[in-house]
């Protein structure tokens, strides 16, 4: 009978949380998405309802162009990423046998997360530029005549600054699955007679799913909505998404801008409901 | 003939310093039900887990139907393990769990379906072919778990307490399951269990362990009549321990003196020195009055419970011992007694059952 009651108040509860995401997510969001449909010109908004900023957008192929090195920055740092957090995780999980040692390890591994992103990008510069540290010592030891160019300002440092900065989103999510397998089931794969390999991919995969999901699901919101990587790794020579908006911005032109996060955001949620498919998330947390 | 013939020779095991088992040689015969039985920590997991190939021995080797194993992986050496807490895969249901090890061998996919659906039979839990195991109960759960390790037709089972996890009713029930299913096979169960009332019920050997040794092997009947020592007497429980002195064929515990033992023991006895005997509760007479062939001195009752079939009554002589004593139950409520009352106890020295000193001290 005091049912009513006791629902109005629990709603206090939940009150802050919906406020802050009300005011810093909520709002912001439909602000862009009413942005969106504006028009511009040079020096001013114009409150309007318009599609042209889509239908540039879409139809431009500096967007298309922009929207496939995304994905090949995400595919590929993803790639990486997964490659290095799975076995990173699995060495910790599975193959140091003192928790306290686990746990050193684990912060360890927390350790580049000390300084800011920005310092972390800009110390690759010395290391891989022309006259940088790894040129010197392939042209010193007489690898190669002429200093490496790709090393800086080029995709190749794009992907290394973003699996440099991103890979223990990928490591802690898998290792939080890994430790929640019972070790007798790799006992019980090795005693049916499976290789180590057949033990990884027909019982330890299946079973972090759910950590290789929230892994991804880091890496690719990381990349994909990431502009100062791209910016200063590629020296201003490749664009990301990130970038476009990014430029459209600091030309002022705030409803293009808008139009591209919203095709971004959108984009972002269409491959989320696909992964989600693949993962009962709400079990898995 | 039959197979799965096992043989451990000296084998030692140890844990940094501590020393896990110390050298343990058994042998157990093809197509036997044999059980490891001992309290927590006394080495008869790590003894079937040296025998399944999870753990390597320090020292000694294992040997199975005349084959050395020591070095093998467990898929090499025809055994199976079930698990304690049985191990299923979480991701795959029972038909996969099931075929498991048919995959691992690259068995086609409808022929490993076949013949694990065939051994989920064999455990009657073919209706439950694509059930998850978190949708199974605990006994279901088991009974997969065994399909899994029959499929690949191994020569011996091993079982970690596999009806540990399992409610008391349940439990009898998968005993007598677990005993028809090796009867069937007529293949070797290794069993491990802290229970001798489980060892007892299955085993055509029981293996008793103790901090790493083994205290005495044999038939059930074997351990339950002739303990050997006093650790074997207290652990499978209905045995009093009785310790004192042996004067000239008399038997001396605290105020009671048993005599005529030359007769009851075959080898005879060596006398005052330190000596125990074990006597079962059921063994000993009680009478509220004093009666031929019963004990002169009171026996006073410090406590009695029902159990059933039979009231088991505890107490003590003035100068010791303390004994506990199964009366029927017809017997007990024709003349029922109270704790603080004085019985008379007697017993045949035929009875007393000499035990050998601790096995290591």
């Amino acid at each position: 009978m005091n049912t009513p009651v006791r629902t109005f108040r629990s709603y206090w509860q939940v009150a802050p949380l919906s406020l802050v995401l009300l005011c810093f997510l909520v709002f912001p969001i439909l602000t862009i998405v009413i942005v969106s449909f504006w028009d511009f010109n040079a020096y001013q908004l114009l409150p309007d309802f318009t599609f042209d900023n889509y239908a540039f957008s879409l139809t431009s192929d500096v967007t298309l162009k922009a929207y496939l090195n995304t994905f090949f920055y995400a595919i590929a740092t993803w790639l990486i990423t997964l490659i290095l957090g799975f076995t990173v995780a699995y060495y910790l999980a599975f193959h140091i046998e003192s928790n306290l040692m686990r746990n050193l390890l684990f912060i360890l591994c927390t350790i580049p997360f000390l300084t800011s992103n920005i310092i972390r990008m800009i110390s690759w510069i010395p290391l891989l530029g022309r006259n940088g540290l790894v040129n010197g010592l392939l042209t010193g030891s007489g690898m190669v005549d002429q200093p490496v160019e790709w090393l800086l300002y080029s995709d190749f440092s794009v992907i290394l600054a973003f699996v440099h900065l991103y890979t223990l989103f990928m490591v802690v999510p898998i290792f939080n699955a890994m430790t929640r397998i019972d070790k007798k089931l790799i006992e019980a794969a090795m005693d049916a007679g499976a290789s180590t390999l057949q033990t990884i991919f027909l019982v330890i995969v299946p079973l972090c799913r759910s950590g290789i999901v929230i892994g991804t699901v880091f890496i690719l919101t990381l990349v994909m909505g990431d502009f100062i990587t791209v910016r200063l790794m590629s020296g201003g020579l490749s664009a990301s998404v990130g970038v476009l908006i990014y430029n459209e911005i600091s030309l002022l032109q705030y409803p293009a801008a808008a139009a591209d996060a919203v095709i971004l955001l959108i984009t972002i949620l269409i491959i989320f409901s696909i992964l989600f498919r693949f993962v009962d998330i709400k079990k898995e947390l | 003939m039959k197979k799965g013939a096992i043989e451990l020779v000296c084998i030692n095991k140890a844990y940094g310093n501590k020393e896990a088992i110390k050298d343990i040689s058994l042998s157990i015969a093809a197509g036997h039900y044999c059980c490891l039985l001992g309290p927590s920590g006394c080495g008869k997991t790590t003894t079937l887990r040296i025998i399944a190939g999870h753990e390597t021995p320090t020292d000694g080797d294992i040997l199975l139907d005349n084959r050395n194993v020591t070095g093998l992986p467990p898929r090499k050496r025809g055994t199976a393990l079930m698990f304690q807490n049985y191990a299923l895969f979480p991701h795959l249901n029972c038909v996969d769990n099931t075929a498991f090890s048919l995959k691992i061998s690259g068995v086609a996919k409808a022929t490993r379906h076949a013949q694990a659906i065939e051994m989920l039979k064999l455990v009657n839990m073919e209706s439950y072919t694509d059930a998850l195991p978190d949708q199974l109960s605990g006994g279901q759960q088991q009974r997969v778990a065994l399909a899994r390790a029959l499929i690949n037709q191994p020569d011996v089972i091993l079982l970690d307490e596999p009806l540990s996890a399992l409610d008391p009713f349940l439990r009898g029930k998968m005993r007598v399951e677990l005993k028809r299913i090796q009867q069937q096979l007529g293949i070797t169960f290794v069993h491990v269990t802290h229970s001798q009332e489980e060892a007892f019920a299955l085993s055509d050997q029981v293996v008793l362990m103790h901090d790493g040794v083994i205290e005495q092997q044999g038939t059930p009947k074997e351990i339950f009549q002739q303990p050997k020592t006093a650790f074997v007497a207290h652990f499978i429980g209905g045995h009093n321990v009785l310790e004192g002195q042996i004067h000239q064929n008399e038997f001396h515990t605290g105020s009671i003196r048993v005599k005529g033992l030359a007769q009851a023991l075959s080898s005879s006895p060596r006398t005052n020195v330190p000596q125990q005997f074990s006597l079962r509760f059921d063994r000993i007479k009680a009478a509220p009055q004093p009666d031929e062939g019963l004990h002169t001195q009171p026996f006073t009752v410090d406590a009695v419970e029902y159990q059933g079939a039979v009231i088991q009554v505890q107490g003590h002589y003035q100068k010791g011992p303390e004994l506990s004593v199964y009366v029927s139950d017809k017997a007990f409520f024709a003349h029922p007694f109270q704790p603080g009352q004085e019985i008379y106890l007697g017993w045949d020295a035929h009875d007393l059952n000499p035990l050998q000193p601790p096995v290591h001290s």
